[in-house]
């Protein structure tokens, strides 16, 4: 060895040189890094007055916190992932929805829009910003699967696209028993305004007091036995409607008096109903431009339906994303249970996700 | 020589390797099944990977505190008897439904008494730090109890003024005969209170009891001032200091950074201290800290890896 390093000195010096430089590569590049910890022969996540606490017991401290609304979630996007194909349109409107969530964190968060991305799409089971699109392209997959839903069960559910009029009370809080005589002739002008044979819409559109639906001639969207929001008196009096139906008076003690008519009751005329109101509304804006641009007291020009821009309207829309929040834990959870869905070792499971999915034993779809 | 070069070669290759990545804790039952939809299982490493990057942060800073609650403030009959009396009102709001709602959540009444006495006990944490630690919190924020009457018309404010100045008239009286609108109780002001204009706080922060009266305006012109510093010795309120610090948030911090230091919170997972760092970075106080990032890419794992 001796001989061998007199000859090849150079050698063994270029090594221990090496070797010298080697050993600070290592210690410059790890001195920065977040070293481990095992105990029990387990990697520790953090330690805290002298207890370690493993993976395996974070993992339980994680979910408890939210571990089966994370799993509902899962069941959700994988049910509808599965079963509905996505459309060219389902594309592109993803596509769109994207694009406008992504303009709003930037207008929201500025430069750091895309860590509060990456964290909202971690909140919902995803990896980070990228996924934004395939996020909403689920999203209008679990809408798909949640009319689908309501289509298969349209009588059960008592599904009714509904218009209603509205008298208000003249004093807020109502304190007198008996119409003003105010609120009698108002409700008087519509029952004359029916007995000459005038029309719901145009009805509505003259004498409602509910602004947010006197201009659409008093449409309020798709209800079922299900929807809550709605007075009581109102929605019982709705449900009993078959189509074409036009209520008599109902009172109601926190707003005043509704005609309500039911605009469809069956399947088929759902989309008919809907199809018309979105000309009806189309019609009306345009009516309404022209008054405005001939001026006051002029004639304004007469509106063709074949210059009316249309947008179409899903009757099923108002149906689930407002009427009946319930719809889509069942229609997901019977789907998904159809597609097959098996609990490993975990006795509760099954029930805790049901309870997340706001399912009773007779609620299961 | 050729075994030398192989040797010399096998160590750089070996050398190189040895630039260590962060540590990532990985779950032992990474891959039990948890449930299975269609062709789609979920295990346990998914899940974990999913509420680690989710809220995994949160969760270690909240655990460590309740552990840190645990061993430092003791548990009282207060505690015991609040703890009961919030069993109480859930067994109340669910009626009949309360023992299927434990059964689903996979808990039992003894648990969800047991949570909530360490719920309260990690909210007696920061009282107990403010009182462990009075003079050091009062010398960070200097607490002050102040008079401050506030008006709208200038003549008005100088005219109570003038009226407190000479004692012809008590604070109650001064206030209600020129207007006054606030109150007339002495308020509780920290260096970071916002409440008021700055030129009144700076007054608040400068003025001692022994000073008279003083008048000043906001920037805008349309408020005015009359203040009176009554006491900025913090022992003569410290129940006061104790109840207002206890809900500061920034004190809130000092206590988690105090007790987290004191009881060694030591974080050894990437993505955990990563998020601990951009959501609370008060709360790691580990020695050695790695070092800042640069432009690296978060690191890349297999699910519960």
């Amino acid at each position: 060895m001796g001989n061998f390093l007199k000859k090849n000195w150079f050698v063994a010096l270029l090594a221990v040189i090496f070797a010298g430089i080697s050993c600070f590569y290592i210690y410059d590049t790890n001195k920065g890094k977040l070293k481990g910890k095992k105990a029990d022969g387990q990697d520790v996540v953090y330690s805290v007055a002298g207890q370690d606490v493993t993976a395996s017991e974070f993992y339980g401290e994680l979910y408890d916190q939210g571990g089966i609304t994370a799993l509902a979630n899962i069941v959700a996007q994988q049910t509808a992932e599965q079963t509905v194909t996505a459309t060219d349109e389902m594309k592109e409107q993803a596509k769109t929805q994207a694009e406008n969530l992504i303009a709003s964190y930037q207008n929201y968060y500025g430069s750091t829009y895309r860590e509060a991305l990456d964290q909202a799409m971690k909140s919902v089971g995803y990896t980070g910003h990228e996924d934004v699109e395939k996020y909403m392209l689920n999203m209008l997959k679990q809408q798909q699967l949640t009319k689908d839903y309501a289509m298969n069960n349209f009588d059960d559910l008592k599904i009714r696209s509904i218009s209603y009029l509205l008298i208000q009370f003249d004093d807020v809080p109502h304190t007198m028993e008996e119409a003003t005589d105010a609120e009698k002739a108002r409700i008087k002008a519509v029952d004359d305004a029916f007995k000459a044979g005038e029309d719901f819409r145009t009805i509505a559109a003259n004498n409602s007091q509910d602004t947010s639906t006197a201009p659409k001639g008093g449409l309020l969207g798709t209800v079922d036995k299900n929807t809550t929001g709605l007075d009581a008196a109102f929605l019982e009096a709705a449900l009993a409607l078959n189509e074409g139906e036009v209520s008599d008076w109902v009172y109601s003690n926190s707003f005043g008096w509704f005609r309500i008519k039911c605009n469809a009751s069956t399947k088929d005329s759902l989309q008919t109903f809907a199809d018309e109101q979105a000309l009806y509304e189309a019609r009306a804006a345009a009516e309404k431009a022209a008054a405005a641009a001939a001026g006051e007291g002029k004639e304004p020009e007469p509106v063709n339906d074949e210059d009316l821009t249309v947008t179409p309207i899903d009757p099923l829309n108002s149906l689930v994303a407002t009427y009946d929040q319930t719809l889509t834990s069942k229609a997901v959870f019977e789907k998904a249970q159809e597609l097959g869905i098996t609990y490993h070792d975990d006795e509760l499971l099954e029930g805790q996700l049901k309870a997340v999915f706001g399912l009773t034993e007779d609620q299961e779809g | 020589m050729k075994r030398m070069i192989k040797m010399l070669a096998a160590a750089v290759i070996a050398l190189s390797a040895a630039g260590c990545s962060d540590a990532v804790a990985s779950l032992k039952e990474k891959n039990d099944k948890v449930i299975t939809i269609g062709n789609h299982t979920v295990t346990k490493g998914d899940l974990y990977a999913n509420l680690r990057d989710t809220y995994g942060g949160d969760v270690a800073i909240d655990k460590a505190k309740r552990r840190i609650a645990s061993q430092e403030v003791e548990t009282t009959d207060e505690i015991k008897n609040k703890a009961q009396e919030y069993v109480d009102s859930m067994k109340k709001y669910y009626g009949d439904d309360f023992e299927s709602v434990m059964a689903e959540s996979g808990g039992s009444e003894e648990e969800m008494l047991n949570t909530y006495i360490e719920t309260l006990k990690v909210e007696k944490l920061t009282s107990t730090y403010i009182e462990d630690n009075f003079d050091l919190v009062c010398e960070k924020y200097k607490p002050v109890k102040a008079i401050v009457l506030t008006f709208t018309d200038l003549n008005n404010a100088a005219y109570c003024q003038r009226a407190l100045s000479t004692k012809v008239l008590t604070v109650e009286e001064a206030a209600k005969e020129y207007g006054a609108g606030s109150s007339s109780q002495a308020q509780f002001f920290t260096i970071d209170s916002t409440t008021y204009d700055a030129e009144a706080r700076s007054i608040i922060m400068s003025n001692t009891p022994e000073d008279d009266w003083a008048l000043t305006s906001s920037l805008d012109g349309n408020t005015h001032y009359v203040i009176h510093v009554e006491s900025n010795t913090p022992s003569e309120f410290k129940d006061d200091v104790v109840q207002q610090m206890t809900i500061n948030g920034s004190v809130e911090e000092d206590c988690t950074k105090y007790y987290f230091a004191n009881h060694n919170f030591h974080v050894y997972d990437k993505f955990i201290f990563d998020q601990i760092q951009e959501n609370a970075s008060y709360a790691l106080v580990q020695v050695p800290a790695p070092a800042e990032e640069t432009a690296e890419p978060a690191p890349t794992e297999a699910a519960g890896n």
